[in-house]
Protein backbone atom coordinates (compact mmCIF):
# COMPACT_ATOMS: atom_id res chain seq x y z
CA UNK A 1 0.00 0.00 0.00
CA UNK A 2 1.07 3.55 -0.61
CA UNK A 3 1.57 6.21 2.06
CA UNK A 4 -1.77 7.85 1.25
CA UNK A 5 -3.57 4.62 2.01
CA UNK A 6 -1.49 3.87 5.08
CA UNK A 7 -1.91 7.26 6.71
CA UNK A 8 -5.68 6.92 6.66
CA UNK A 9 -5.24 3.85 8.84
CA UNK A 10 -2.84 5.44 11.30
CA UNK A 11 -5.32 6.99 13.78
CA UNK A 12 -7.06 3.64 14.14
CA UNK A 13 -3.71 1.90 14.24
CA UNK A 14 -2.54 3.86 17.27
CA UNK A 15 -5.95 3.29 18.90
CA UNK A 16 -5.75 -0.44 18.24
CA UNK A 17 -8.88 -0.40 16.15
CA UNK A 18 -7.61 -2.05 12.97
CA UNK A 19 -8.25 -5.57 11.82
CA UNK A 20 -5.33 -7.97 12.02
CA UNK A 21 -4.58 -7.77 8.30
CA UNK A 22 -4.69 -3.97 8.32
CA UNK A 23 -2.43 -3.83 11.36
CA UNK A 24 -0.02 -6.13 9.57
CA UNK A 25 -0.06 -3.97 6.45
CA UNK A 26 0.73 -0.84 8.46
CA UNK A 27 3.58 -2.56 10.29
CA UNK A 28 5.06 -3.85 7.05
CA UNK A 29 4.87 -0.43 5.45
CA UNK A 30 6.50 1.31 8.38
CA UNK A 31 9.49 -0.99 8.26
CA UNK A 32 10.59 0.77 5.12
CA UNK A 33 8.90 4.18 5.39
CA UNK A 34 10.36 6.68 7.82
CA UNK A 35 7.75 9.30 7.06
CA UNK A 36 4.81 7.14 8.06
CA UNK A 37 6.76 5.96 11.07
CA UNK A 38 7.14 9.54 12.23
CA UNK A 39 3.52 10.29 11.48
CA UNK A 40 2.54 7.32 13.55
CA UNK A 41 4.72 8.47 16.41
CA UNK A 42 3.20 11.94 16.65
CA UNK A 43 -0.32 10.55 16.31
CA UNK A 44 0.39 8.08 19.07
CA UNK A 45 1.35 10.95 21.37
CA UNK A 46 -1.69 13.04 20.61
CA UNK A 47 -4.04 10.09 21.07
CA UNK A 48 -2.40 9.36 24.40
CA UNK A 49 -3.20 12.88 25.49
CA UNK A 50 -6.71 12.68 24.02
CA UNK A 51 -7.34 9.43 25.87
CA UNK A 52 -6.20 10.92 29.16
CA UNK A 53 -8.49 13.88 28.77
CA UNK A 54 -11.37 11.69 27.66
CA UNK A 55 -11.01 9.42 30.67
CA UNK A 56 -10.87 12.41 32.93
CA UNK A 57 -14.00 13.82 31.38
CA UNK A 58 -16.00 10.65 31.63
CA UNK A 59 -14.94 10.24 35.25
CA UNK A 60 -16.37 13.64 36.14
CA UNK A 61 -19.34 13.62 33.76
CA UNK A 62 -22.71 14.09 35.38
CA UNK A 63 -25.56 11.85 34.26
CA UNK A 64 -27.87 13.31 31.65
CA UNK A 65 -31.59 12.94 32.01
CA UNK A 66 -33.89 14.70 29.61
CA UNK A 67 -36.81 12.31 29.86
CA UNK A 68 -38.99 14.62 31.92
CA UNK A 69 -38.23 17.53 29.64
CA UNK A 70 -39.01 15.53 26.53
CA UNK A 71 -42.30 14.34 28.00
CA UNK A 72 -43.29 17.86 28.93
CA UNK A 73 -42.54 19.15 25.48
CA UNK A 74 -44.40 16.36 23.78
CA UNK A 75 -47.39 16.79 26.04
CA UNK A 76 -47.40 20.51 25.50
CA UNK A 77 -47.62 19.78 21.79
CA UNK A 78 -44.60 21.91 21.28
CA UNK A 79 -43.89 21.94 17.61
CA UNK A 80 -40.55 22.12 15.95
CA UNK A 81 -41.23 24.89 13.53
CA UNK A 82 -41.98 24.02 9.94
CA UNK A 83 -39.92 25.23 7.01
CA UNK A 84 -40.78 28.73 5.97
CA UNK A 85 -39.50 28.53 2.44
CA UNK A 86 -38.73 25.62 0.18
CA UNK A 87 -35.18 24.50 -0.27
CA UNK A 88 -34.36 25.82 -3.76
CA UNK A 89 -35.20 29.32 -2.61
CA UNK A 90 -33.79 28.94 0.81
CA UNK A 91 -30.07 28.73 0.28
CA UNK A 92 -29.56 31.87 -1.78
CA UNK A 93 -32.27 33.62 0.18
CA UNK A 94 -30.69 32.87 3.50
CA UNK A 95 -27.29 33.98 2.30
CA UNK A 96 -28.42 37.12 0.63
CA UNK A 97 -30.83 38.02 3.38
CA UNK A 98 -28.14 37.58 5.96
CA UNK A 99 -26.00 39.89 3.92
CA UNK A 100 -28.64 42.53 3.63
CA UNK A 101 -29.45 42.18 7.27
CA UNK A 102 -25.86 42.75 8.18
CA UNK A 103 -25.67 45.76 5.99
CA UNK A 104 -28.99 46.85 7.39
CA UNK A 105 -27.60 46.58 10.84
CA UNK A 106 -24.69 48.62 9.72
CA UNK A 107 -26.92 51.32 8.41
CA UNK A 108 -28.96 51.31 11.56
CA UNK A 109 -25.98 52.63 13.38
CA UNK A 110 -25.44 55.41 10.90
CA UNK A 111 -27.75 58.37 11.44
CA UNK A 112 -28.89 59.86 8.15
CA UNK A 113 -28.33 63.53 7.29
CA UNK A 114 -31.90 64.24 8.33
CA UNK A 115 -31.27 62.60 11.66
CA UNK A 116 -33.37 59.52 10.95
CA UNK A 117 -32.01 56.04 11.10
CA UNK A 118 -32.03 53.78 8.11
CA UNK A 119 -33.59 50.38 8.46
CA UNK A 120 -33.86 47.81 5.73
CA UNK A 121 -35.58 45.00 7.56
CA UNK A 122 -38.55 45.21 9.81
CA UNK A 123 -38.31 43.58 13.18
CA UNK A 124 -40.62 40.85 12.00
CA UNK A 125 -38.44 40.11 9.00
CA UNK A 126 -35.40 39.92 11.21
CA UNK A 127 -37.14 37.45 13.42
CA UNK A 128 -38.12 35.38 10.42
CA UNK A 129 -34.54 35.31 9.24
CA UNK A 130 -33.36 33.94 12.50
CA UNK A 131 -36.20 31.48 12.75
CA UNK A 132 -35.51 27.83 12.93
CA UNK A 133 -35.16 26.09 9.62
CA UNK A 134 -36.46 22.56 9.38
CA UNK A 135 -33.27 20.60 9.14
CA UNK A 136 -35.03 17.74 7.41
CA UNK A 137 -35.19 19.65 4.18
CA UNK A 138 -31.41 19.72 3.94
CA UNK A 139 -28.80 17.19 3.10
CA UNK A 140 -25.83 17.16 5.37
CA UNK A 141 -23.66 18.91 2.80
CA UNK A 142 -26.20 21.67 2.35
CA UNK A 143 -26.47 22.27 6.06
CA UNK A 144 -22.73 22.32 6.28
CA UNK A 145 -22.56 24.87 3.49
CA UNK A 146 -25.16 27.02 5.18
CA UNK A 147 -23.41 26.96 8.49
CA UNK A 148 -20.16 27.87 6.82
CA UNK A 149 -21.34 30.68 4.60
CA UNK A 150 -18.28 32.80 4.48
CA UNK A 151 -18.30 36.40 5.43
CA UNK A 152 -16.72 37.44 2.15
CA UNK A 153 -19.50 35.71 0.29
CA UNK A 154 -22.06 37.54 2.33
CA UNK A 155 -20.51 40.95 1.95
CA UNK A 156 -19.84 40.72 -1.77
CA UNK A 157 -23.33 39.41 -2.47
CA UNK A 158 -24.86 42.05 -0.34
CA UNK A 159 -23.57 44.97 -2.29
CA UNK A 160 -25.31 43.93 -5.47
CA UNK A 161 -28.49 42.89 -3.81
CA UNK A 162 -29.13 46.16 -2.14
CA UNK A 163 -31.67 48.47 -3.68
CA UNK A 164 -30.05 51.57 -5.16
CA UNK A 165 -30.91 53.97 -2.40
CA UNK A 166 -29.70 51.53 0.20
CA UNK A 167 -26.49 51.08 -1.71
CA UNK A 168 -25.87 54.80 -1.72
CA UNK A 169 -26.52 54.96 1.98
CA UNK A 170 -24.25 51.99 2.49
CA UNK A 171 -21.44 53.61 0.57
CA UNK A 172 -21.95 56.78 2.54
CA UNK A 173 -21.82 54.85 5.73
CA UNK A 174 -18.82 52.83 4.77
CA UNK A 175 -16.58 55.23 3.01
CA UNK A 176 -15.74 58.89 2.89
CA UNK A 177 -15.31 58.55 -0.87
CA UNK A 178 -17.84 59.81 -3.37
CA UNK A 179 -20.73 57.38 -3.34
CA UNK A 180 -21.42 57.86 -7.03
CA UNK A 181 -18.11 56.28 -7.92
CA UNK A 182 -18.86 53.29 -5.81
CA UNK A 183 -22.32 52.93 -7.23
CA UNK A 184 -21.15 53.25 -10.81
CA UNK A 185 -18.61 50.57 -10.29
CA UNK A 186 -21.08 48.32 -8.63
CA UNK A 187 -23.67 48.66 -11.33
CA UNK A 188 -21.20 48.29 -14.15
CA UNK A 189 -20.54 44.71 -13.30
CA UNK A 190 -22.67 41.72 -12.48
CA UNK A 191 -20.17 39.54 -10.68
CA UNK A 192 -20.24 40.31 -6.96
CA UNK A 193 -16.59 39.37 -6.65
CA UNK A 194 -15.79 41.99 -9.25
CA UNK A 195 -17.67 44.64 -7.36
CA UNK A 196 -15.30 44.66 -4.47
CA UNK A 197 -12.34 44.27 -6.77
CA UNK A 198 -13.30 47.08 -9.08
CA UNK A 199 -14.01 49.55 -6.35
CA UNK A 200 -11.19 51.95 -5.64
CA UNK A 201 -8.95 50.09 -3.26
CA UNK A 202 -9.53 52.61 -0.47
CA UNK A 203 -13.24 51.95 -0.78
CA UNK A 204 -13.09 48.19 -0.84
CA UNK A 205 -10.53 48.12 1.91
CA UNK A 206 -12.66 50.38 4.01
CA UNK A 207 -15.69 48.22 3.40
CA UNK A 208 -13.89 45.05 4.31
CA UNK A 209 -12.28 46.65 7.30
CA UNK A 210 -15.62 47.91 8.56
CA UNK A 211 -17.22 44.56 8.04
CA UNK A 212 -14.40 42.85 9.83
CA UNK A 213 -14.91 45.13 12.78
CA UNK A 214 -18.53 44.09 12.83
CA UNK A 215 -17.74 40.44 12.46
CA UNK A 216 -16.70 38.46 15.48
CA UNK A 217 -15.18 35.83 13.24
CA UNK B 1 -46.85 -4.68 37.79
CA UNK B 2 -45.79 -1.36 36.29
CA UNK B 3 -42.19 -1.89 37.32
CA UNK B 4 -42.12 -5.32 35.79
CA UNK B 5 -43.44 -3.87 32.57
CA UNK B 6 -40.80 -1.16 32.57
CA UNK B 7 -38.01 -3.56 33.27
CA UNK B 8 -39.16 -5.70 30.43
CA UNK B 9 -38.84 -2.74 28.08
CA UNK B 10 -35.19 -2.14 28.74
CA UNK B 11 -34.40 -5.57 27.38
CA UNK B 12 -36.16 -4.98 24.09
CA UNK B 13 -34.16 -4.40 20.95
CA UNK B 14 -34.33 -1.05 19.18
CA UNK B 15 -36.40 -2.62 16.44
CA UNK B 16 -38.99 -3.90 18.87
CA UNK B 17 -39.14 -0.54 20.58
CA UNK B 18 -39.58 1.28 17.29
CA UNK B 19 -42.39 -1.02 16.27
CA UNK B 20 -44.10 -0.33 19.60
CA UNK B 21 -43.50 3.42 19.27
CA UNK B 22 -45.18 3.38 15.91
CA UNK B 23 -48.20 1.90 17.63
CA UNK B 24 -48.22 4.80 20.04
CA UNK B 25 -46.51 3.09 22.99
CA UNK B 26 -45.13 5.93 25.09
CA UNK B 27 -43.21 3.63 27.43
CA UNK B 28 -41.32 2.20 24.49
CA UNK B 29 -40.43 5.71 23.43
CA UNK B 30 -39.29 6.60 26.95
CA UNK B 31 -37.02 3.59 26.86
CA UNK B 32 -35.45 4.84 23.64
CA UNK B 33 -34.87 8.24 25.22
CA UNK B 34 -33.26 6.67 28.27
CA UNK B 35 -31.13 4.42 26.11
CA UNK B 36 -29.70 7.12 23.85
CA UNK B 37 -29.93 10.44 25.68
CA UNK B 38 -26.35 10.34 26.94
CA UNK B 39 -24.87 9.70 23.50
CA UNK B 40 -27.01 12.31 21.81
CA UNK B 41 -26.29 14.83 24.53
CA UNK B 42 -22.53 14.36 24.26
CA UNK B 43 -22.25 14.69 20.51
CA UNK B 44 -24.33 17.86 20.69
CA UNK B 45 -22.41 19.18 23.70
CA UNK B 46 -19.14 18.71 21.86
CA UNK B 47 -20.50 20.56 18.89
CA UNK B 48 -22.15 23.52 20.57
CA UNK B 49 -19.87 23.58 23.64
CA UNK B 50 -22.53 24.74 26.03
CA UNK B 51 -24.37 22.53 28.52
CA UNK B 52 -27.70 24.34 28.60
CA UNK B 53 -27.95 24.55 24.83
CA UNK B 54 -26.98 20.89 24.58
CA UNK B 55 -29.71 19.82 27.00
CA UNK B 56 -32.22 21.93 25.13
CA UNK B 57 -31.21 20.53 21.76
CA UNK B 58 -31.15 16.96 23.08
CA UNK B 59 -34.76 17.39 24.11
CA UNK B 60 -35.56 18.81 20.69
CA UNK B 61 -33.98 15.78 19.05
CA UNK B 62 -36.24 13.37 20.91
CA UNK B 63 -39.33 15.49 20.44
CA UNK B 64 -38.61 15.55 16.75
CA UNK B 65 -37.96 11.81 16.71
CA UNK B 66 -41.27 11.29 18.46
CA UNK B 67 -43.09 13.40 15.91
CA UNK B 68 -41.43 11.71 12.98
CA UNK B 69 -41.28 8.17 14.23
CA UNK B 70 -43.84 6.89 11.75
CA UNK B 71 -41.68 8.07 8.86
CA UNK B 72 -38.54 6.42 10.24
CA UNK B 73 -37.46 3.73 7.82
CA UNK B 74 -35.77 0.86 9.51
CA UNK B 75 -33.07 0.35 6.89
CA UNK B 76 -30.61 1.96 9.31
CA UNK B 77 -30.25 1.78 13.06
CA UNK B 78 -32.35 4.09 15.16
CA UNK B 79 -29.28 5.59 16.77
CA UNK B 80 -27.77 6.63 13.43
CA UNK B 81 -31.07 8.36 12.78
CA UNK B 82 -30.94 10.10 16.16
CA UNK B 83 -27.33 11.12 15.60
CA UNK B 84 -28.26 12.61 12.28
CA UNK B 85 -31.08 14.64 13.77
CA UNK B 86 -28.75 15.75 16.56
CA UNK B 87 -25.98 16.80 14.20
CA UNK B 88 -28.36 18.63 11.91
CA UNK B 89 -29.89 20.47 14.81
CA UNK B 90 -26.46 21.37 16.16
CA UNK B 91 -25.34 22.70 12.78
CA UNK B 92 -28.52 24.67 12.54
CA UNK B 93 -28.01 26.00 16.03
CA UNK B 94 -24.42 27.01 15.27
CA UNK B 95 -25.54 28.69 12.10
CA UNK B 96 -28.12 30.73 13.95
CA UNK B 97 -25.63 31.58 16.64
CA UNK B 98 -23.20 32.77 13.98
CA UNK B 99 -25.87 34.88 12.35
CA UNK B 100 -26.73 36.44 15.67
CA UNK B 101 -23.10 37.14 16.33
CA UNK B 102 -22.66 38.70 12.93
CA UNK B 103 -25.55 40.92 13.78
CA UNK B 104 -24.19 41.53 17.25
CA UNK B 105 -27.48 40.55 18.81
CA UNK B 106 -25.49 38.58 21.30
CA UNK B 107 -23.38 40.12 23.94
CA UNK B 108 -19.73 40.33 23.03
CA UNK B 109 -18.78 37.97 25.81
CA UNK B 110 -20.88 35.29 24.13
CA UNK B 111 -18.99 35.45 20.88
CA UNK B 112 -16.54 32.71 21.56
CA UNK B 113 -18.65 29.83 22.77
CA UNK B 114 -17.41 29.61 26.27
CA UNK B 115 -16.59 26.15 27.34
CA UNK B 116 -17.62 25.54 30.91
CA UNK B 117 -15.17 27.42 33.01
CA UNK B 118 -14.04 26.66 36.50
CA UNK B 119 -11.86 29.64 37.33
CA UNK B 120 -11.13 28.50 40.87
CA UNK B 121 -9.57 25.25 39.82
CA UNK B 122 -7.55 25.93 36.73
CA UNK B 123 -4.89 23.35 37.01
CA UNK B 124 -2.97 21.37 34.50
CA UNK B 125 -5.67 18.85 33.72
CA UNK B 126 -8.23 21.53 33.14
CA UNK B 127 -5.78 23.35 30.91
CA UNK B 128 -5.31 20.21 28.87
CA UNK B 129 -9.02 19.64 28.56
CA UNK B 130 -9.52 23.16 27.31
CA UNK B 131 -6.63 22.90 24.93
CA UNK B 132 -8.09 19.78 23.34
CA UNK B 133 -11.53 21.34 23.23
CA UNK B 134 -10.14 24.38 21.46
CA UNK B 135 -8.17 22.27 19.03
CA UNK B 136 -11.33 20.40 18.06
CA UNK B 137 -13.30 23.61 17.81
CA UNK B 138 -10.87 24.87 15.18
CA UNK B 139 -11.33 21.93 12.86
CA UNK B 140 -13.26 22.40 9.64
CA UNK B 141 -16.82 21.44 10.46
CA UNK B 142 -16.91 18.19 8.57
CA UNK B 143 -13.61 16.95 9.98
CA UNK B 144 -14.84 17.96 13.41
CA UNK B 145 -18.01 15.93 13.12
CA UNK B 146 -16.17 12.91 11.76
CA UNK B 147 -13.66 13.17 14.57
CA UNK B 148 -16.36 13.42 17.25
CA UNK B 149 -18.27 10.46 15.86
CA UNK B 150 -15.21 8.26 15.43
CA UNK B 151 -13.10 9.16 18.43
CA UNK B 152 -15.65 10.02 21.12
CA UNK B 153 -18.66 8.04 19.96
CA UNK B 154 -16.49 5.21 18.65
CA UNK B 155 -18.90 4.55 15.81
CA UNK B 156 -17.94 2.18 13.01
CA UNK B 157 -17.22 3.99 9.74
CA UNK B 158 -20.25 2.30 8.19
CA UNK B 159 -22.52 4.06 10.69
CA UNK B 160 -20.80 7.39 10.20
CA UNK B 161 -21.20 6.90 6.49
CA UNK B 162 -24.94 6.36 7.01
CA UNK B 163 -25.20 9.45 9.18
CA UNK B 164 -23.25 11.80 6.95
CA UNK B 165 -23.75 10.23 3.54
CA UNK B 166 -20.02 10.13 2.81
CA UNK B 167 -17.87 7.24 1.60
CA UNK B 168 -15.90 5.27 4.16
CA UNK B 169 -12.62 6.07 2.40
CA UNK B 170 -13.35 9.76 2.58
CA UNK B 171 -14.23 9.48 6.26
CA UNK B 172 -10.92 7.80 7.08
CA UNK B 173 -9.08 10.60 5.34
CA UNK B 174 -11.16 13.16 7.27
CA UNK B 175 -10.33 11.42 10.53
CA UNK B 176 -6.61 11.34 9.78
CA UNK B 177 -6.50 15.02 8.83
CA UNK B 178 -8.52 15.98 11.89
CA UNK B 179 -6.12 14.10 14.17
CA UNK B 180 -3.15 15.72 12.48
CA UNK B 181 -4.57 19.20 12.91
CA UNK B 182 -5.32 18.58 16.56
CA UNK B 183 -1.77 17.34 17.00
CA UNK B 184 -0.32 20.43 15.33
CA UNK B 185 -2.51 22.76 17.37
CA UNK B 186 -1.54 21.16 20.64
CA UNK B 187 2.15 21.02 19.72
CA UNK B 188 2.15 24.74 18.90
CA UNK B 189 0.35 25.59 22.09
CA UNK B 190 2.65 23.70 24.41
ZN1 LIG C 1 4.71 5.76 4.08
Amino acid sequence: MRCKEIEKLLPDFVSNKLSRTETQAVREHMKTCARCREEQESLRNIFLLLDNVKNLESASAKPVNVLAGVRTRINAGRKIRTPWVSLPRLVPYATVSAAILILGFFLLRTPQPDGKEYQIFTEQEERMLLQEIDTDSFTFEELLALSQTSFEEITSNSLLDLPDDAFITASEALTPINENDALTYALATTDPEDVLESLPSEVSEKILENFEKQSPL
Amino acid sequence: MYMAYRENMTERTDEELIARCKNGDRHAFDTLVTRYQERIYWIIKRMVRNHDDAIDLTQDVFVKAYQKITSFREDSGVYTWLYRIGINMSLNHLRKRKLRQLLSFDDLSMEVPSDDQTPSQIHEKEEMRRLISNAIERLPEKQKIVFLLRYYEELPYEDISTILGTSVGGLKANYFHAAKKIEAFVRNAL
